[in-house]
């Protein structure tokens, strides 16, 4: 079994200017084996220190990790294994592609390492090329091919070994849209198809929601949230992971406006919101008349989408983001009425950032 | 576990093994220098410190060390500058102007650089002598010169290079001549490479020897590498403790530039290995 | 006006570029080519202080043919050459991946290795001269109290201690140089490559292997054409530490062909430096057609 057991992880560095910087810290995570999971955050955050760490090219201050049933690091035990001993495979977001070498070279590197025979370098390296398309590259040089066609050679040499686990470091990002898009699908499935425990790092929440069988997200070191896609999105945790997952982002508010709305919304048993912060997902807001509103707001600017249009609204100098579909037409620089179901309303407290509803 | 115990017996190494071997020579010269007796390392001869040696070859007359140091600065500085200057010109007009045989320069120089001195002294020294420049500073700073263009030439290019044309088409449209762009605008944004250049230049041509040992004949104009070659002592019998004394007179200027421009100077180096 | 077909600013463009380029070209034509023009031309010569020049053709040249003591120059020369640029590119490239590891004062390390590049030749010969001195020397000293060998070594006056003398020191001063340039080609590979080779399941020697030297190649070849050359020509070490003794067991070419400049007979003094100059010529184009330059030329 290869799930993947990160225990109490702790990265601390030292800088010259700024002394000790914890670029990690607490972090518990478990990985399914053959799951995808997704660690999700912004940049800095130590997402990518996180998954060095995993792969033995960084060493963690403490906590202790596990894949299978091998301890791959211990700090307290002062086990590390070296990456070679852990059986892991990595992608790079620069694709770390040896450019002195053909395809064919680059894939069949890490087999001739670990001293496979010539055929069966051969017959690895092509039925990776089978599965990656790449079949007619083989000889081609990093320097001629395309940044699409570089991703897939450094896919491929990272499934020719059939690794235990499979790391990947923000490996779509320097894609262009559309092919990111269909080449995370592609990822999906050969991930599914190898069911090889992996874990993606990116800074898209697009990317993490669509991706992951579970997600963690990290901010600044620690962990926000981990769970399913669905988790983390409709129940986040708190003020960081509700502000961002989603596109367009959570409309987050002072709570002090629900003594402003314009008739009163009753929110299980809270009086006082003015230690809160409330959040209100674009998609969960309704246009109506200006009095028939919970609060009155004017219409800024209409963004046509294809199938929805994004409206923004000016409350009391806040900006709103509402999210419609694109055939109810709207005139900008009227006023309108917000409005909402309470079901769907977010509150969170002010100063921990923790969901309270 | 072995392989960061490995790493740390490289750096070990290093911190140890290479200071030793580059500086060994040097602590041997200073002690020597401030030692009574060069042979202290016989069991019967003791260490005396004194101060005599240096003191000696600074004030005998006969040895002229002022005179040498005095040459090898004014021959190095200028050269130094002269070739930074002249090879800026250069650099400038194959970086930014299109004219046939472009090319040809950086890598003629480049292979002027590769001629042995020897195959160019012999017949410079009829010339200089036929001149009557023997023994004069010209003798030494035109060689110099031109013997530091290539070095000169090479760093300036993959400086100017880097400075985007651009910004010559702006000044031009401004009404600017080519002159003008150069001293204006392109010199004082490649200041650190010609910085380098200067240096580098400059540790050059007062390091050379061939050139000063032939067009050279008295101290009128004869720089250091060749005074203490030439040293047989002040007083008959070789004093080792004098010849190490002029050591440390003659490293001393160097070793000054080195350590407060060690980063020019390193980048100079590289700019030139990277490129070529 | 020249060429009326092109462009006026190509014409002013031209012009001006050839008035930026006088100074050197003036410079180099003086002190750099006419002097050697001058030098094969009176290599044809019997140019001799005491005696009427009289052209004497290819005379020199046979003379040199038979000379013993210029083959055996030619011999020390070459020999000098392998054995101080291998060293040199061993000890460079330990020294870079040394130098390359991130450590506390590895700015002052950089800086202390520069050191014996930066000094004078001369200056340093003459330390050198001191330290392989017979009696008193701190290599003898050494040696004995380390108890490696039991009678003083007769660096000098020996011919192979004098060679091996002069290659220590050699190798002593240049080795910096060569560091230094190899450090310039560590840093240019991209550290990714260092990662990707560590999860790809490598050690440390197999990373050195298949990922720095293949693509520090181009900077070796360059490093060492620079080098070899540079060691063909050998003098200032030789002339301060040995003076091409004992008995003319460390002339090199240059040093002999000083030798005949010195004591007047210029004709066969420019016939020897043409031979180095020869043989440099041969070396850059080996080089050159080993490092397949074409692609770098741009």
């Amino acid at each position: 079994m290869n799930r993947i057991v990160i225990k109490n992880l702790q990265k601390d560095f030292m800088t010259l200017r700024r002394g000790r910087i914890r670029a990690l810290q607490a972090v518990d995570l478990k990985v399914d084996p053959g799951a995808f999971f997704v660690l999700v955050g912004p940049s800095g955050c130590g997402k990518s220190t996180l998954l060095n760490i995993v792969a033995g090219i960084e060493k963690p201050t403490a906590g202790e990790i596990w894949i299978g049933d091998r301890q791959v690091v211990s700090v307290a035990d002062k086990r590390f294994l070296p990456p070679r001993r852990r059986d892991v495979a990595m992608v790079f977001q620069s694709y770390a592609l040896y450019p002195h070498m053909n395809v064919h070279r680059n894939m069949a590197f890490p087999l001739k390492i670990a001293g496979d025979s010539e055929e069966e370098i051969s017959r690895k390296v092509h039925a990776a090329a089978e599965t990656l398309e790449i079949k007619d590259l083989l000889d081609a040089r990093p320097a001629e091919l395309s940044g699409g066609q570089r991703q897939r050679v450094a896919l491929g040499r990272a499934i020719v070994r059939n690794p235990r686990v499979l790391l990947l470091d923000e490996p779509l990002s320097n894609l262009d849209a559309l092919l990111r898009t269909s080449m995370r699908a592609e990822l999906k499935r050969i991930q599914r198809r190898m069911a090889v425990s992996t874990i993606y790092v990116t800074h898209d929440q697009t990317e993490a929601l669509t991706l992951g069988d579970r997600i963690a997200v990290i901010k600044d070191g620690l962990l926000q949230q981990t769970g399913s896609p669905d988790d983390i999105y409709s129940r986040p945790e708190n003020r960081f992971v509700a502000g961002f997952v989603g596109t367009p982002p959570m409309n987050l508010l002072d709570g002090g406006l629900m003594e402003k709305s314009q008739r009163k919304v009753k929110i299980d048993d809270i009086e006082d919101f003015s230690r809160t912060e409330i959040g209100l997902r674009p998609e969960h807001l309704r246009i109506t008349t200006p009095d028939k509103g919970v609060w009155r707001a004017e219409l800024d600017l209409i963004a046509p989408q294809g199938s929805d249009q994004m409206l923004y609204l000016d409350l009391s100098g806040r900006q709103i983001i509402v999210k419609t579909d694109a055939s109810r037409k709207f005139i900008e620089n009227k006023a309108v009425g917000i409005d909402f179901d309470p079901v769907n309303l977010y509150v969170f407290d002010k100063k921990s950032g923790r969901r309270i509803r | 576990m072995n392989e960061t115990r490995l790493q740390w017996i490289l750096k070990a190494l290093a911190a140890l093994v290479l200071p030793a071997f580059c500086l060994l020579p040097f602590g041997w010269m200073l002690l020597v220098c401030f030692s009574r007796q060069p042979d202290f390392l016989l069991p019967q001869v003791d260490f005396a410190p004194t101060l005599q040696n240096l003191v000696d070859v600074l004030t005998d007359p006969s040895l002229h060390l002022m005179a040498y140091l005095r040459n090898s600065l004014l021959v190095s500085a200028v050269s130094a500058a002269a070739a930074t200057f002249f090879a800026g010109l250069s650099a400038y007009s194959v970086t930014r102007l299109r004219f046939p045989g472009r090319i040809l320069i950086p890598l003629g120089v480049l292979a002027f650089s590769m001629f042995p001195q020897i195959s160019i002294v012999g017949y410079l020294f009829k010339l200089m002598a036929s001149l009557d420049w023997i023994n004069h500073h010209a003798a030494l700073i035109l060689p110099y010169t031109t013997l530091g263009l290539p070095l000169a030439l090479w760093i300036m290019i993959s400086h100017f290079a880097q400075i985007p044309v651009d910004l010559d088409k702006a000044a031009l449209v401004d009404g600017a001549s080519r002159l003008q762009i150069l001293f204006r605008i392109i010199f004082p944004l490649a200041a650190p490479g010609a910085l380098s250049t200067v240096l580098l230049v400059f540790i050059y041509s007062f390091n050379e020897f061939l050139f000063a040992l032939m067009l050279t004949t008295d101290y009128t104009a004869r720089t250091i590498p060749v005074g203490i070659a030439m040293f047989e002592g002040l007083h008959g019998q070789l004093p080792w403790g004098h010849v190490m004394a002029i050591a440390v007179v003659a490293i001393l200027p160097v070793l000054l530039i080195a350590a407060v421009f060690q980063r020019r100077i390193i980048q100079g180096l590289v700019q030139g290995a990277v490129k070529g | 006006m020249a060429a009326p077909d092109q462009p006026p600013e190509k014409n002013e463009e031209a012009r001006s570029a050839w008035l930026f380029n006088l100074p050197l070209v003036l410079l180099t034509a003086a002190f750099i080519l006419i002097p050697v023009g001058g030098t094969l031309v009176t290599s044809l010569f019997r140019d001799v202080t005491y005696l009427p020049d009289a052209f004497v053709g290819l005379q020199n040249y046979l003379r040199l043919a038979a000379d013993l003591h210029f083959w055996q120059s030619m011999r020390f020369t070459l020999l000098f050459v392998a054995v101080s640029v291998t060293l040199e590119l061993i000890f460079g490239l330990v020294f870079a991946l040394l130098l390359n590891e991130a450590m506390p004062g590895r700015g002052l390390l950089r800086v202390i290795v520069l050191v014996p590049w930066i000094i004078p030749i001369a200056v340093s010969a003459r330390i050198w001269e001191l330290i392989y001195n017979y009696e008193f020397g701190l290599f003898n000293f050494l040696l004995q109290h380390l108890d490696l060998t039991q009678q003083p070594v007769n660096w000098l006056g020996s011919s192979a201690g004098a060679f091996a003398a002069i290659v220590i020191s050699d190798v002593w001063k240049t080795t910096p140089f060569m560091t230094i340039i190899l450090l310039a080609g560590f840093s240019t590979i991209p550290q990714d490559l260092y990662r990707q080779a560590m999860v790809d399941g490598t050690h440390f020697l197999q990373r050195f292997i298949h990922v720095t030297l293949p693509l520090i190649r181009p900077v070796i070849v360059v490093a060492l054409l620079f080098r070899t050359i540079d060691a063909v020509r050998i003098f200032d070490l030789i002339y301060v530490l040995t003076g091409g003794g004992p008995g003319g067991a460390t002339t090199s070419l240059s040093l002999y062909s000083f030798q005949y400049y010195v004591s007047g007979d210029f004709g066969y003094g420019s016939c020897i430096s043409l031979i180095v100059f020869l043989i440099a010529g041969l070396l850059a184009v080996s080089y050159i057609r080993l490092g397949k330059f074409s692609e770098v030329l741009r």
